[in-house]
């Protein structure tokens, strides 16, 4: 089973058991520091979808985002862009464009010590947590 | 009351989290990639498309009884391993289901990872599945979790590659049932 908040590209793909959660992308089983929201979700999402019976089905959670703004451009979204348009600093509406980071072929490390610590750690037992990575040069 | 966990049914939600169906349809990622991508100049990409019946196998056991295996395709990995690079990266990292979310870290280019950085739980819920498996509505999670960097462009290498290894480390953990969850 899944839960997903990209209804659209979940029923093209049509797995099994879906569990929908309208939220913005990054959201998918809750909001942040939202352990009674994050609970809601998944305790009512693992109950709708041990409950179906029809292969395909997708449930909607009747939960959704303070407001709706977001859907105007749902690629948008950003946690920066919502604060400033809950301090008064304008809509959380933005323009389309592509907002998304540029891909790049190195790993991308959330905090610098983060590969301090990984090459701590020899490659042998790297693979073991690490699968399916390119082989080392 | 979850005394495990703190956390009762009765406690306030975020104010950011409103109850009840949204009176929008739901975000058209399809369609918003796709004008995207036209804006841009690029090539249309071909979402993956379904429509035979998906493969079914019943739930044997009540979810109390249920080991589950989370996989999350948010990028995570954990603190002391290597980091997802963004172009397409088919490897896959094992999370020892007992980890702490404060070890978590994301790295993925297409969705804002702030608030996944600030509590993994909105895309890799290990935390509260652990206190639900205290508490006994599920019976339990796998000793391993899985992971990978969603933002694969290929079908046809997620396919190939990154499903195989999920399928086969799944199968070794031997669950009831196994949970997704895509950004």
């Amino acid at each position: 089973m899944g839960f997903t908040s990209a209804r659209t590209i979940t029923a093209s793909a049509n797995q099994p058991r879906g569990v929908f959660v309208d939220l913005p992308l990054g959201h998918t089983t809750g909001l942040p520091d939202d352990p009674a929201g994050q609970r809601r979700i998944l305790t009512e999402g693992l109950t709708a979808a041990a409950a179906i019976t029809v292969p395909g089905t997708i449930v909607d959670l009747p939960y959704r985002y303070v407001d709706d703004d977001w859907k105007a451009n749902p690629l948008g979204w950003s946690r920066k862009r919502q604060n400033a348009a809950a301090a008064g600093g304008g809509s959380t509406r933005e323009s389309s464009g592509d907002s998304r980071t540029p891909r790049s072929e190195t790993p991308v490390w959330q905090n610098d010590d983060d590969r301090v610590a990984a090459e701590a750690v020899s490659w042998d037992d790297q693979c073991r947590v690490c699968i399916g990575l390119p082989e080392a040069d | 009351m979850c005394e495990s966990s703190g956390v009762s049914v009765t406690d306030a939600i975020s104010p950011e989290l409103r109850a009840g169906a949204s009176p929008l349809p739901p975000a058209d990622y399809i369609g918003e990639t796709r004008r995207l991508y036209d804006s841009l100049g690029y090539a249309g990409y071909r979402w993956a498309e379904r429509p035979e019946t998906p493969p079914w196998a019943p739930i044997a056991k009540p979810l109390s009884e249920c080991r589950i295996t989370l996989i999350g395709s948010g990028g995570l990995y954990r603190r002391g391993q290597i980091a997802f690079t963004t172009k397409d990266d088919t490897s896959i990292r094992v999370i020892p289901s007992d980890t702490p979310s404060s070890e978590l870290r994301t790295a993925h280019f297409a969705y804002d990872q702030t608030d996944a950085r600030t509590d993994p739980n909105c895309v890799y819920p290990l935390d509260r599945l652990r206190e639900l498996a205290d508490e006994g509505f599920i019976g339990g999670l796998t000793p391993e979790a899985y992971a990978f960097m969603g933002g694969i462009y290929s079908i046809r290498r997620l396919e190939t590659e990154t499903a195989p290894l999920l399928v086969e480390q799944c199968k070794a953990q031997e669950p009831d049932l196994v949970l997704l969850v895509p950004v």
